[in-house]
């Protein structure tokens, strides 16, 4: 998801939006869709990535660096979520899509933790 | 210890993160506003009302635009800047906005504060800065403050001035003549381009790439 949307960005192309309303290519095509001219969507590449990789590694460090990554995007995806509703007034639903995830892989990675801590001596 | 090591490293994972949020959020709001790159865009570039470019420019590119229009705004972002710097700088090209407001109710005071921003020879920073800050089609987003907030953002505009250009009959009367233009050119979306030479006619729909635009300027530059 987060890697269509790169390319779409990167190419100027328009994402496909279920709605038809535009509100993907309104969000895109804002000045809220780049942090220092990279892809915001790019950047959920890195989340992701992140994410993956702490599935990977084992215990403690897996499940730190899972609560880590997933803590950063679902703060940040509030505050996406608050200028799509209050500022650009227009919805993306890759957007709340990858908001959801996030959030249901924070929920998980804080489960995560709370086993560790009952497995171990925390 | 184990016990105390590992809530310490999970207070610093929180913080950490907390932090790292934080200064995303900031970077997002300050960086991408478009002042600095409409300034570096369009800082030597001269103006006059809605024309951007040398008068003298053999080749004229006429864009129909509306401020709403979200290919406008992709046109606005991907491709106008290069065509700026590849022709519009060097004087082969001049553009001139035929800014109109047919997209809905919000078109029209976004039309008529770009076209006052115009009358200070403004037009191009305001409609750029615009079109990086646009929200959804008709969704109320276009409000005085929006306008307003855009107008401070826009380099040696006087709000006075720019204010009570607004309402002016002046401002009316180059909507009615871009509309009017509009209507003679029979056309079928925004944006439009007419690129017109001493080669001839020819136009473009939609946010094209620069590829498109520079075969056009090409057939039309040359008698």
């Amino acid at each position: 998801m987060s890697a269509y949307l790169t390319w779409v960005h990167l190419l100027g192309l328009t994402p496909v939006c279920l709605s038809g309303n535009g509100g993907c290519e309104t969000v895109q095509s804002s000045r809220y869709a780049e942090i220092l001219g990279v892809p915001v969507a790019a950047l959920g590449m890195g989340g992701y990535a992140g994410l993956l990789l702490s599935v990977v590694l084992r215990d403690e460090g897996g499940a730190l660096l899972g609560l880590f990554v997933t803590l950063v995007s679902v703060i940040f995806s509030a505050y996406l979520t608050y200028l799509e509703l209050f500022v650009i007034y227009a919805i993306c639903q890759w957007c709340v899509t990858s908001a959801a995830l996030m959030t249901a892989a924070f929920i998980l990675c804080v489960v995560r933790i709370s086993q560790l801590r009952k497995k171990r001596y925390w | 210890m184990i016990k105390q090591r590992l809530s310490w490293l999970l207070a610093i994972v929180v913080v950490s993160a907390v932090a790292v949020a934080a200064l995303l959020v900031w970077l997002s709001q300050t960086s991408g506003g478009g002042e600095e790159e409409v300034r570096e865009l369009l800082g030597n570039v001269p103006q006059s009302g809605t024309m951007l470019g040398s008068e003298d420019a053999p080749v004229t590119i006429y864009l129909y635009e509306d401020l709403q229009c979200p290919s406008c705004a992709r046109f606005a972002r991907d491709t106008f800047p290069e065509l700026v710097r590849r022709y519009v700088e060097s004087g082969e090209v001049k553009v001139i906005s035929e800014t109109l407001a047919i997209l809905g109710q919000d078109s029209v005071p976004a039309a008529r504060a770009a076209l006052s921003a115009g009358e200070q020879d403004r037009y191009w920073e305001y409609s750029s800065l615009f079109f990086l800050n646009q929200g959804r089609e008709n969704s109320g987003y276009v409000t005085d403050e929006f306008l307003t907030n855009i107008a401070q953002k826009t380099q040696a505009l006087d709000m006075d001035q720019w204010n009570e250009a607004r309402d002016s009959d002046a401002v009316q009367s180059e909507l009615d003549s871009a509309q009017a233009s509009a209507r003679d050119e029979g056309l079928e979306g925004t944006p439009t381009l007419v690129v017109s030479g001493p080669g001839g006619t020819s136009k473009l729909v939609g946010a094209v790439p620069i590829d498109h635009v520079s075969a056009e300027i090409d057939k039309v530059r040359s008698s």
